[in-house]
């Protein structure tokens, strides 16, 4: 009998897992006169991509099997881990209240999702990538944009259930299987509400805006919407806390419906309970309804619309872009090698001209500089704490550890084909082509957030803190060099940025730096300060050395340690 | 003149996997010639490109570039060699001029100098008007003429190019192929990579065909005409490579549509 063989076309085109579970709910689709059979064949497209991304400088050397989505995979192992520290807080004031102990998990949960959208898929929704091969075919705006979205869905929805999984694992075990499914079900549910808000947002910028208003102005609403997830999330806690310190459970406060966070926690509450209450039920439908009206107007009126707009991005105004020359490039005449200025200048370039860059940079650079402000508006705010009495400063380390990933964003570039040009030119080493992209990271964009921070702080203790910010800064750049040392080397400005693959929190050497290096830093900075004082100032010579024999170790490396 | 081959090729074998792309490559090039480089898709033509660049080193064999023995970590003889790839990829955040800067201090070309060419090439392209807009902003042909500058500032002794006329109007074709016979004339080797054989017959010295990663045939257009009794280098390569099926081709295409 002759073996079965497989025709070319079906080698490793198999249905992914996922596609199999989206053909259950494909009578949603065939409702709204949504081609399903299109919709899925673009999903099947994109997860097949995913599997399979090169990186595009010294393609000729790489196998064609592509890491990243185990890398996606290893980042779910850690949601799954900070999902773990939820369910501390979950468990303990479950045990109090199911209702609060629901209202914390979907807050938290809710936060975490909008971060990711914000700071991992937002590139994702503008992605023009695909117009171009599909749009010319007879496939139309609505399947593709639908198509776009459940793909973002998808990998949110993992996210999601990697963060929520410890704590619907607890509810079953301490209630019963059905709260945890019920439970499950407005987790979906709340990604679903969350990315209908995004995508309504976006959707509305891209209808009125054009070219670079309209690329400023989503960097805009990504910083303001981070603003009000944060403020958000910490007057919600609060009052919930307030609430529960009353210990009046019986009747909720009205401020507390008006938050997402309760639309989907309630229905765990009534169902583990058993307290179905009117407003309670109310109270969900409001929830389900205000869902399903932005799915509604999603299906309607945003899909169909989404994609003919995204021309709009690029839109160039010639006038406008070229108006100005980054500032950062004045800084190239500190660097005395010519291939040093040469490669620092272009990454400069690059760097402060790719919009997809800054929308990724920006709502980072946001985070780090809301929390601290916030936490300092606090501490200035309290009538009990004499600030400069404490040694509060030393929460800049958290600003350290928020700038930390931000540098990995030399890694991409919507042009990243054209790295073909390294292997080109005649350079001796690699190391020129990373010391100008790691430079101008820093000039460009780390060390904006690191000096507005610490002036902040400066002037919060009037000048007396001198030495410690001069500690912690340098810090700053040990712990950058660390991370960079042990992330792995791939030449700036080639690799495609796309879907969940990519950002700083996949990497391993990023925990490492946050979870070791920033601590042992830290501790040993609080340790001179708090026991040993007379060693501050000349702490910061040793620094400088260490920080010496770093960058000539770190800036010593091979074209073969790229291969 | 230099009269020593520019570039010498010994047994040059490359596979990506099981596959093997180049199967013992063996070449010598003289300085002041065109070189027509032509072949099948999938022949192996971007491969000894790269392999010539330094752009891939995992081959077997040996190769000569002005006399001198290449090894990986040899780089000083690209600072010779001007490269246009085939595809046109380039960083377009940056403006024409921006690129060139970029690309002239790489080769260290001294500044004045570098703007003065930069300047002067521009305006030889109808480049002038756009050469301060980002490169985003270009027709694929103005990208074209950007990186066939670029391979051009820092006035080398090799030229390779790779699909060179990709995008480009009637007008700067011509431009370009005179620019190339000129380039010839003043000592410079031309290592021309193509599928367009009306281009690589009228401009080239020499011709190479190579298929399946074998050089197949190797002279002047009047030498190959002589071996394959054909008239036009497209009948020519036709024979070598011994394709004779387009026309049940072109009506299987036909059959398959109507079925």
């Amino acid at each position: 009998m002759p073996t079965e063989l497989l025709l070319p076309c079906e080698i490793d085109m198999k249905d992914p897992f996922i596609l199999k579970i989206l053909d259950l709910f494909s009578f949603l689709f065939s409702k709204q006169n949504i081609r399903y059979d299109q919709v899925r064949l673009i999903m099947k497209l994109k997860l097949i991509q995913d599997r399979r991304k090169p990186s595009f400088a010294f393609k000729d050397f790489q196998p064609a099997k592509a890491k990243d989505s185990n890398m996606f995979l290893f980042s779910l192992l850690f949601f799954g881990l900070f999902g773990l520290m939820l369910l501390a807080f979950v468990a303990s004031l479950s045990l109090i209240s199911l209702l609060l102990g629901s209202v914390i998990f979907f807050t938290i949960l809710m936060v975490f999702v909008s971060y990711a959208i914000i700071l991992e898929f937002s590139l994702d929704f503008f992605d023009t990538s695909d117009q171009v091969i599909l749009l010319s075919k007879p496939v139309g705006f609505t399947e593709l944009n639908i198509a776009k979205s459940l793909h973002i869905f998808l990998y949110i929805s993992a996210i999601a259930t990697a963060l929520a999984l410890p704590s619907l694992v607890f509810w079953a075990i301490r209630i019963n299987v059905f709260v945890s499914l019920i439970a499950f079900v407005f987790v979906i549910l709340s990604v679903f509400f969350l990315l209908f808000c995004s995508a309504l947002m976006y959707g509305l910028i891209l209808g009125k805006l054009s070219g670079e208003r309209l690329k400023d102005t989503i960097s805009m609403v990504q910083i303001v919407s981070m603003i009000i997830i944060i403020i958000g999330s910490q007057l919600f806690v609060h009052t919930s806390m307030a609430w529960l310190i009353k210990l009046d459970i019986t009747s909720i406060p009205v401020l507390l419906y008006l938050f997402p966070p309760t639309w989907f926690a309630l229905p765990v509450y009534m169902v583990g309970n058993n307290a179905f209450s009117l407003t309670g039920s109310l109270v969900v439908l409001v929830g389900i309804f205000i869902t399903f009206l932005g799915y509604r107007y999603y299906i309607y009126h945003q899909a169909p619309n989404f994609e003919k707009n995204l021309y709009k991005m690029r839109i160039e105004d010639k006038k406008q872009i070229n108006r100005k020359k980054p500032i950062a490039l004045k800084f190239s005449h500190l660097l005395k090698n010519n291939l040093h200025r040469a490669f620092y200048k272009f990454s400069v370039i690059m760097l402060t001209r790719e919009r997809r860059l800054k929308m990724a940079i920006y709502p980072l650079m946001a985070m780090a500089f809301i929390y601290q402000a916030f936490f300092i508006y606090r501490m200035v705010t309290d009538p009990d704490i004499v600030i400069i009495d404490t040694n509060y400063f030393f929460t800049f380390y958290l600003v350290i550890a928020m700038t930390l990933p931000i540098s990995i964003y030399t890694n991409f570039s919507e042009y990243c084909k054209a790295s073909w040009i390294y292997s080109y030119l005649p350079l001796k080493t690699p190391n020129s082509i990373f010391l100008g992209a790691n430079a101008s990271v820093f000039i460009c964009y780390q060390s904006v957030l690191l000096l507005i921070m610490s002036l902040l702080h400066l002037i919060l203790w009037k000048f007396t803190i001198i030495p410690d910010m001069i500690i912690m800064l340098l810090n700053a750049l040990i712990v950058q060099i660390l991370y960079q040392h042990l992330s792995k080397r791939v030449l700036p400005f080639s690799k495609e940025l796309k879907t969940a693959h990519n950002s700083a929190f996949q990497h391993f050497s990023y925990y490492l730096a946050v979870f070791v290096f920033i601590p042992l830093a830290f501790l040993l900075h609080y340790l001179v300060h708090t026991i040993l004082p007379v060693l501050t100032i000349p702490l910061i010579p040793i620094q400088i050395a260490a920080l010496y024999f770093l960058l000539k170790n770190h800036y010593n490396m091979s074209w073969n340690e790229l291969q | 003149m230099y009269d020593e081959p520019v570039i010498k090729l010994k047994d040059i074998r490359m596979n990506y996997g099981t596959e093997d792309v180049l199967k013992g490559i063996n070449l010598e090039i003289k300085p002041a010639q065109i070189i027509g480089y032509i072949g099948p898709n999938g022949a192996g033509k971007t491969t000894t490109i790269k392999i010539l660049l330094g752009m891939i080193n995992n081959y077997k064999g040996e190769i000569e570039i002005f006399g001198e023995k290449i090894t990986p970590d040899q780089i000083d003889y690209k600072k010779k060699i001007g490269y246009v790839p085939e595809g046109g990829d380039i960083y377009e955040n940056l403006t024409g001029w921006e690129y060139l800067e970029f690309i002239g201090e790489i080769y260290e070309v001294p500044s004045a100098e570098l703007k003065l060419r930069s300047e002067t090439l521009a305006d030889c392209f109808g480049m002038t008007l756009a050469f301060n807009d980002r490169i985003s902003s270009y027709s694929k042909g103005m990208k074209q003429k950007i990186l066939i500058i670029s391979a051009l500032l820092n006035n080398p002794e090799i030229i390779i190019l790779d699909e060179p006329l990709t995008g480009l109007d009637a007008n700067s074709v011509m431009i370009f192929k005179n620019i190339l016979i000129k380039l010839a004339k003043e000592g410079k080797t031309i290592f021309y990579s193509s599928h367009l054989m009306d281009v690589v017959e009228k401009i080239t010295d020499r011709i190479i065909i190579i298929a399946n990663g074998e050089i197949l045939a190797d002279g002047t257009f009047n030498e190959l005409k002589q071996k394959s009794k054909e008239g036009t280098l497209e009948k020519i390569f036709n024979d070598l490579t011994g394709f004779h099926e387009q026309e049940q081709i072109a009506d299987r295409v036909i059959a398959a549509l109507r079925d």
